[in-house]
């Protein structure tokens, strides 16, 4: 029973793990990166998600599997949520040269409700795969 | 059943963002590369009209190869709209008041939206210029 508990909890925290890295570490990192746009959310944030995402992920792997498909699409809101705050906003960057500054702001929305739509879609797919194998069984 | 739905949706999903993606990177890359990249500058004569006005053309030079739609320019009391701004130079008749033309403008503000997807913003700040 007991290694059922820790492997539950080891798969809920590797989930959790996954869900903040892509959502709060990875997507804002590419944004950044290729766009020369600086993406600085507060450290307090990130670890309060990162509490939140594994707190979920343990959660979804250790009650049933029908409540735990809940918590997975929550993860998966969550996510949502989190790029809609911290990549949603009016992003903005200055360059110099010569004498002038150009200060440049960006908005992302298309992008990213896209990128949400097909995260729904994904958690949606999931839930279905995961209802069909319980049936199965 | 559902594997392959998966994998089908995440081929799917990384064609349409890396579509979406790309004008913006496009852009953004040749305007990291050459800030200069979207210019306007007086040009042409000034000709007087009346008492008060004058008739000059206002030059906009842009390089990036993606389209900027609903370009709106504002430098000073003179604003400027275009529908699309391609690579190239666009020349627009401009007619103003004497007071308008007399000082160089400190800032000019563009507004526009990349392919019309994302909207962008530019505020260009010139140091040397007196105001």
């Amino acid at each position: 029973m007991w290694s059922r508990v820790i492997k539950n909890t080891i798969l809920g925290v590797v989930e959790g793990l996954l869900y903040y890295i892509v959502y709060f570490e990875l997507l804002p990192l590419i944004f950044s990166s290729a766009l020369g746009v600086p993406i600085e959310p507060p450290p307090l944030l990130a670890l309060l998600l990162l509490g939140v995402f594994i707190a979920l992920g343990v959660i979804s792997t250790s009650v049933k599997p029908f409540i735990g498909l809940v918590f997975e699409a929550l993860s998966s809101t969550l996510g949502a949520l989190i790029l809609l705050v911290v990549i949603g906003e009016k992003l903005t960057t200055s360059i110099e040269y010569g004498e002038v500054v150009a200060e440049i702001s960006f908005e992302f929305k298309p992008l990213l409700l896209v990128i949400i739509g097909f995260s729904v879609l994904y958690a949606i797919v999931r839930c279905f795969k995961r209802l069909s194998q319980l049936a199965e069984e | 059943m559902y594997s392959g739905f998966s994998y089908a949706l995440t081929l799917a999903s990384l064609l349409v963002i890396v579509v979406l993606f790309m004008p913006l990177l496009v852009f953004t890359w040749q305007f990291l590369e050459n800030p200069a990249c979207l210019e306007i500058a007086p040009g042409g004569n000034v000709t007087p009209i009346g008492d008060d006005y004058y008739k000059f053309n206002i030059t906009v030079s842009y390089c990036s190869s993606v389209e900027l739609r609903n370009v709106r320019i504002r430098v000073g009391n003179i604003t400027l709209e275009f529908s699309s701004l391609t690579r190239g130079n666009t020349t627009r008749e401009v007619i103003a008041r004497q007071s308008d033309i007399e000082q160089a403008p400190r800032e000019v503000e563009v507004e526009a939206s990349i392919a019309g997807l994302y909207r962008v913003g530019f505020k260009f700040k010139y140091e040397s210029r007196g105001g």
